[in-house]
């Protein structure tokens, strides 16, 4: 019984290509869209070096640790931020930027803290109503996402 | 309140039912709980209270907002925007602290390499905050 309610557990994300709102599996790791039917990462990731990629998107946290650098259009839900990323983010949730953290980009989110020492050049939209437009997704869009 | 919470006295309070348009210069603090437009400059720290208004371009030695801000802030030293404030324009700084719940739009330029060129260039010491001071987080 009690297994059975908790794989019926679910919890509320937003897909990272259509930005519309789905159900999961509070354990799912990853999901297709009923909307778009891409592939939705879910997890909690650590970024440790260097790492490019066109896109790096997941509905859960992301960590780039003190020795990363990260070169990528990023898509999270939460973003901690110690070492380095080069491209856009926007963040659904908060966006923490340590003392030894740089972003070079654009950045849309929620919310915002930055420790004295950290690096910041761009466009920041700092909304705690932030929530991006759903949209349609472009078939080039379609097999650049990556996870670690 | 800005007061308590920065532990600054500031020589100059602009009132709350106070409205002042045109360029103003303080040699230290200022404290903005009414309204002003134009062109705001101190060597000092300027803070913006919950009620306070500011249609202005500013340059100061450390920024403090609580209320409503439309123009650019730079500052020699911090930025610092408290959970009430309201920021549109950009942000030069060499430290920055956003805390959650204030809403920021516009352009960023923050980090130690700024400091030259960000704000009223020799802000008094006793108004220079503790670059290792830590952002309060959640
Ligand atoms: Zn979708």
């Amino acid at each position: 019984m009690v297994a059975e309610q908790s794989r019926l557990e679910t919890k509320g994300v937003v897909c990272t290509h259509c930005d519309r709102p789905i159900d999961i599996p509070a354990t799912a790791m990853s999901v297709n869209c009923r909307h778009c039917h891409r592939r939705v990462i879910i997890e909690d990731l650590k970024i440790k070096a260097y790492h490019a990629v066109m896109r790096l998107a997941t509905a859960g946290r992301v960590e780039v640790l003190k020795k990363a650098h990260v070169v990528a259009q990023v898509r999270v839900n939460d973003l901690a931020v110690e070492g380095e990323i080069k491209g856009d983010v926007i963040a659904l949730g908060h966006v923490v930027v340590g003392k030894k953290g740089k972003i070079t980009g654009d950045v849309s989110c929620r919310s915002l803290a930055v420790s004295a020492g950290a690096k910041l050049h761009g466009f920041y939209r700092v909304d705690p109503d932030f929530m991006p437009e759903p949209s349609a997704v472009s078939v080039e869009d379609d097999e650049d996402d990556e996870c670690v | 309140m800005i007061d308590k919470a920065s532990g600054t006295e500031f020589t100059t309070v602009i009132g709350s039912d106070a409205v002042f348009k045109g360029e103003l210069a303080f040699e230290k603090g200022v404290r903005v709980d009414g309204c002003i437009e134009g062109k705001v400059a101190t060597k000092g720290q300027l803070a913006v209270s919950q009620g306070g208004k500011l249609q202005a371009d500013v340059q100061a030695g450390n920024i403090i907002v609580e209320g409503q801000v439309v123009g650019n802030l730079s500052a020699s030293s911090r930025i610092e925007l408290r959970k009430t404030a309201r920021l549109k324009g950009d942000v030069k700084s060499k430290t920055l602290l956003v805390a959650e719940g204030a809403a920021f739009t516009g352009h960023c330029q923050v980090g130690q390499d700024i400091a030259g060129t960000a704000g009223a260039s020799n802000a008094p010491a006793g108004n220079r905050i503790a670059q290792k001071e830590a952002m309060p987080r959640k």
